[in-house]
């Protein structure tokens, strides 16, 4: 008894310590305004004591947790892990998501749906990071392949949505075999700077080339897909969408699933693990890295293609370095190779900042925090990587 | 020496820049047998290995093997790793090379990759065929996780197990990809007493139930003389001696160059 009263008196001293040290840094930005116009300083002392005493108690609840954690997490998880809530937390998903469209605004469906896209963009990412563990940051030029293919194809010989759909699928990944082949030979560092690279490259050849890509200006007018030949309003485009990429992304994770645990996607995981091991125990390098790069490179195509129907205009712009980051982030926080840590990475990281909109300018500040705060509890990403349990079956 | 040859080096030759690591080396192994390199830190010996496995492309001579299941001279120098895996020559590495992100059966389970065939359309159909072949790459590494008493880690990742567990685990994994020859490099490096007699044991029983042939490296001179039928001797990438472990330990160049005046064997 004695103990614990020290021990909270200990937290305390601790948090208040922690608090001060807050306020003192975060002085400079928090407390002075300067009004350069009526030449004022403006001295705000209570947003000091807000920080002192948030940091107090955010500190506090820190070090009450981290210390009372292990009696309390284990009973919980154990449900968690069971097939039971698995099933069922998979059906409501499920009747959730279809259901979805019906309750919620056309705002809110668009958001949904690009959190999806970013679901797939993930889940094809993470084949060639998560399972390859090849460091790829150029991943933006597939979804861009993908989104001009369409547009392109559209604009020229005006070619529908379900046609252009496997069509940027292959040339998204004929690209990540070109990728692949100069890089074959890197590693790490190395290759992460050829891939941003080539991501770079194909962005600056859509805003250079004016005849063919129209330039800065982008492609207008994309048409949207149609159901089964009838061309649909706007509004009912926007449920419609959504469900094709509800259909992409189920169909994603079933392909993803069975990849990974098939003889490519050990393949994939030696590779990632020691390459020259890989090679001792008969893997063609060589291959295996394309395939990776090449199936990784189809699903970006493919919500390329998705990408340009739902917005129908596309520009250079809207496939920066900044896409390829946020994809990747995904990928490193949700927990590299695991498929539900992907889609829980890629809701976090696209649903957040949206519904963070209502703290406005501190929007990122609070983006950014929860990231570190992810990242600095659960080093690994959300979900680690879980392998297959193998039974004797005889 | 009865039997077949199985592997052949021809004045093998590497060369680093100025450095010979190998030196025209003549080097003959016979089926089931179980042959040894020694030699100081820097003789060359692992770069032979990296040679004969494909790691290296040697600058001069060839390496022929002939895999007994086929009887078929083949030259194996110049072929990509995974291609000489495929032939047969299996390998082990001197710091454990496991994938340590993987279960211990996974990793056993890569060792079946190259006699296997599934690709990316069968991975996502999962026909019968491909469920078919899964099974029996599951079952064929059970079954060696069994003989290498591992069977209880099989879910385990292979990082977490003990020094000794990863070496034997390292070996199952070679095994796995149905080798006729299986090369160890240091396989018994920083084994007590105890697990390097159950190591001796384990190989004696690759050699005598799975007819594999063992071409190893190692410093323990005990665990040497004990194992091999043929020992060669290799200095500054030459070889330098050859023969049965009474006619090593009375070779006055092997003395000189490795085994020291004073050793007693």
């Amino acid at each position: 008894m004695k103990k614990n009263i020290l021990n909270s008196f200990n937290h305390i001293k601790h948090s208040i310590i922690i608090s001060l040290w807050f306020m003192f840094l975060t002085f400079p930005i928090i407390v002075i305004k300067v009004q350069p116009y009526e030449k004022k300083i403006l001295w705000r002392w209570d947003n000091m004591i807000l920080v002192g005493v948030c940091v107090f108690f955010l500190s506090f609840l820190w070090r009450f947790y981290s210390n009372s954690e292990k009696e309390i997490t284990i009973p919980k998880l154990r449900f968690f892990e069971s097939d039971k809530f698995k099933k069922i937390s998979l059906f409501f998903l499920f009747v959730f998501s279809l259901l979805f469209p019906f309750i919620f605004s056309n705002y809110q469906i668009n958001i949904m749906t690009t959190a999806i896209m970013y679901v797939v963009l993930g889940l094809g990412l993470n084949i060639v990071v998560g399972l390859a563990g090849l460091l790829d940051l150029g991943y933006v030029a597939f979804y861009a392949i993908g989104a001009y293919s369409y547009a392109l194809l559209n604009y020229y010989f005006g070619i529908g949505f379900w046609l252009s759909l496997p069509i940027a699928a292959i040339l998204a990944a004929l690209a990540g075999v070109i990728l692949g082949f100069p890089v074959l030979r890197l590693r790490g560092d190395y290759l992460a700077i050829v891939t941003l690279g080539f991501g770079e490259i194909i962005r600056l050849v859509l805003e250079n080339w004016d005849k063919f890509s129209f330039g800065p200006s982008g492609i207008s007018q994309i048409s949207r897909p149609s159901f089964f030949g009838v061309e649909l309003s706007p509004d009912l485009s926007v449920t419609y969408i959504y469900f094709i990429t509800l259909l992409l992304v189920v169909f994603t994770i079933f392909m993803v699933n069975r990849l990974q645990n098939s003889r490519i996607g050990r393949a994939w995981l030696a590779l990632r693990e020691d390459e020259i091991a890989c090679q001792a125990m008969g893997i063609d390098k060589t291959r295996t890295k394309l395939r990776a790069f090449a199936l990784g490179a189809t699903w970006a195509g493919m919500v390329g293609v998705i990408f340009a129907a739902k917005t129908t205009f596309i520009n250079p712009a809207c496939f920066t370095f900044m896409e390829s980051a946020i994809i990747l982030s995904i990928v490193v926080l949700g927990g590299m190779g695991s498929i539900f840590g992907v889609v829980l990475g890629a809701f976090i990281l696209i649903l957040l900042p949206e519904y963070l909109r209502e703290l406005g300018n501190y929007r990122m500040l609070a983006f950014g925090a929860s990231m570190v705060l992810i990242m600095v509890f659960r080093p690994q990403g959300l979900i680690s990587n879980i392998r297959k349990i193998y039974t004797e079956e005889k | 020496m009865a039997g077949n040859k199985i592997v052949e080096t021809e004045k093998l030759t590497m060369q680093f820049g100025g450095l010979k690591a190998i030196d025209s080396v003549d080097i003959t192994l016979y089926e089931k047998e179980v042959a040894s390199i020694i030699g100081p830190n820097g003789a060359g010996k692992t770069t032979l290995f990296n040679c004969i496995t494909g790691m290296y492309v040697p600058t001069g001579g060839t390496i022929f093997i002939n895999n007994p299941n086929k009887n078929k001279k083949e030259k194996i120098s110049g072929l990509k790793p995974n291609l000489i895996t495929r032939k047969g020559v299996a390998r082990t590495f001197q710091n454990i090379r496991l994938f340590k992100n993987m279960t211990v059966l996974e990793n056993v389970m890569i060792g079946r990759h190259s006699r296997s065939e599934a690709g990316i359309l069968s991975a996502i159909l999962r026909n019968k065929r491909t469920r078919l072949e899964e099974k029996r790459i599951v079952d064929y590494s059970l079954d060696i996780l069994n003989r290498v008493n591992l069977i209880k880690f099989k879910n385990e990742f292979a990082k977490n197990l003990s020094y000794g567990d990863q070496k034997r685990l390292e070996i199952a994994r070679a095994m796995a990809t149905e080798p006729f020859i299986i090369l160890l490099d240091e396989p018994a490096a920083g084994m007590n007493l105890k697990e390097t007699y159950e190591l001796m044991d384990f190989l004696r029983e690759i050699k005598e139930h799975w007819h594999i042939a063992i071409l190893l490296i190692d410093h323990d001179m005990h665990f040497v003389m004990n194992l091999s039928e043929k020992i060669i001797v290799m200095d500054y990438g030459k070889k330098i001696a050859e023969g049965t472990p009474s006619e090593i330990k009375e070779n006055p160049l092997v003395i000189k160059a490795y085994l020291g005046e004073e050793t007693a064997i």
